[in-house]
């Protein structure tokens, strides 16, 4: 995505001004100065003043707003979740330092899908102002969910084909994932905790059924996810490092690879919701050291989770390698995740989803 | 002597009279000074009267405005962006 030029980012449409929105004064919500020196004007400037979200949207949209504080894009627990887990109590401190320079740009306000795009991607209003009901998918969604969902779902991953629910559907983030679910978290931790919403029998709800021409849905249900069968290969990434630039003072990454996999694991998230016992893995961009530049051994519990970490690929097809035929699966071992396959120092953290014996050819 | 008495007092008298004989017609009648004023005083003329504190908060909007509806403003006054070079590698 372009950046925009900085005028682009802060005009101001005519069509704002005739909005319900726009009938409020600039001062009412951004605070500022009266004056005609820029620099005057926007002391005490409020840039976006939805991040108290409760109070200002919260006045007329309390329905949205009243659980937006807890939601996973507001408050990124789930990143909380596996860092507490990986860590004990006294390395917090340091690593809530590298997190607040390095991840918390992740956050996420009403304003940064309604009326700019997140400032992870360069900031900048996304229609002069008016409020999009609907965020556009590529300047909100995938702006911030891009190296993996984004490609996979838009097929920007050269040699994959994009998820046929935008191929073919035309489908963007919201037909599936709907605003309650993105204002509401519902109270979980991750975001693989809780009710699985969106599911896919949402719209096909004939799987699994009498009505159900396919045999294998019923055969397999609840032993698979869904993606087991009708995803492709996807994104994994090696072992992030964060630290400051010596030299520049700003915040900086690095990843050490880029791959594409597909390898069914053991589910290490099986719930009520997620009973099944395979699932699409992928590795996640992640090592003991990530942190190692606000302190040693921070993440003192890495093994604690496993590195291959359940998925969702965003790449669904209705024909795949997998759905060719049993024997597609059954006794490949080049599908599952085998010990084999993992790094030596990373066995101990992946017990839970590697699987130790492959399902038998028919 | 009785004469010089008589004078005294009269003379008194006219200048106490000449004291208080204004006193009343110097006070505001107050029927007169908080009597509302008439509709006809109020009617309103063909162009609204501007309100003082009402003006002052039209021109703090439109100062804003002004600026962040004029792209060649908004280019003119832009904040310099010095772009770091770019350190990190691989995906996010």
């Amino acid at each position: 995505m372009a950046p925009l030029e900085p005028w682009e980012k802060n005009i101001i449409s005519e069509e704002f001004f005739g909005s319900v929105h726009g009938q409020a004064g600039c001062s009412d919500c951004h605070g500022g100065q009266q004056s005609e020196d820029k620099e005057t004007a926007h002391t005490g400037l409020i840039a976006d003043p939805s991040t108290d979200s409760q109070k200002l949207c919260g006045a007329c949209h309390a329905e949205q707003t009243a659980e937006f504080p807890n939601s996973l894009h507001a408050s990124l627990a789930g990143y909380w979740t596996v860092l507490d887990a990986r860590s004990t109590p006294e390395n917090h401190p340091k690593i809530e330092e590298g997190f607040n320079n390095h991840c918390a740009s992740c956050h996420t306000t009403c304003g940064d899908c309604h009326i700019a795009q997140p400032d992870s991607v360069g900031g900048g209003l996304l229609n002069g102002h008016m409020m999009e009901k609907t965020p556009p998918m590529t300047r909100t969604c995938t702006a911030c969910h891009g190296s993996r969902v984004g490609n996979e779902y838009l097929g920007k991953n050269e040699e994959y084909p994009g998820d046929v629910h935008f191929r073919q559907g035309r489908m963007n983030c919201v037909a599936c994932h709907q605003g309650v679910d993105l204002h509401n978290s519902q109270g979980v931790d991750h975001r693989y905790a809780g009710e699985q919403q969106p599911r896919c029998e949402n719209c096909h709800a004939q799987v699994g059924t009498a009505d159900d021409s396919v045999a294998q849905h019923a055969i397999h249900a609840g032993q698979l996810s869904c993606q087991v069968c009708h995803s492709i290969s996807y994104s994994s990434c090696d072992s992030c490092h964060v630290a400051i630039s010596d030299t520049t003072g700003q915040p900086y990454r690095k990843t050490a690879a880029t791959y594409f996999t597909f390898l069914i694991g053991l589910n290490p998230r099986q719930s009520e919701e997620r009973p099944y016992k395979y699932v699409p893995v992928r590795h996640i961009p992640t090592d003991p050291d990530t942190f190692a530049y606000y302190g040693d051994n921070l993440l003192s519990n890495f093994d604690a989770l496993p590195t291959w970490a359940y998925t969702t690929p965003h790449n669904i097809q209705r024909n795949t390698p997998q759905t060719e035929s049993c024997n597609s699966c059954h006794g490949n071992a080049d599908l599952f995740l085998t010990a084999d396959k993992v790094k030596p120092e990373e066995l101990n953290a992946n017990q839970p989803v590697i699987v130790p014996e492959v399902p038998a050819a028919k | 002597m009785k004469r010089k008495v008589f004078s005294l007092v009269w003379i008194g008298m006219l200048l106490l009279s000449a004291c208080t004989s204004n006193t009343p017609e110097a006070t505001p009648q107050p029927a007169a000074n908080t009597a509302p004023p008439t509709v006809e005083a109020a009617a309103p003329t063909t162009a609204p009267t501007p309100v003082p504190a009402e003006s002052t908060a039209a021109s703090v909007e439109d100062r804003c405005v002004t600026c962040h509806t004029d792209k060649q403003r908004l280019t003119d006054t832009a904040a310099i962006e010095e772009i770091a070079e770019e350190e990190s590698e691989g995906v996010g």
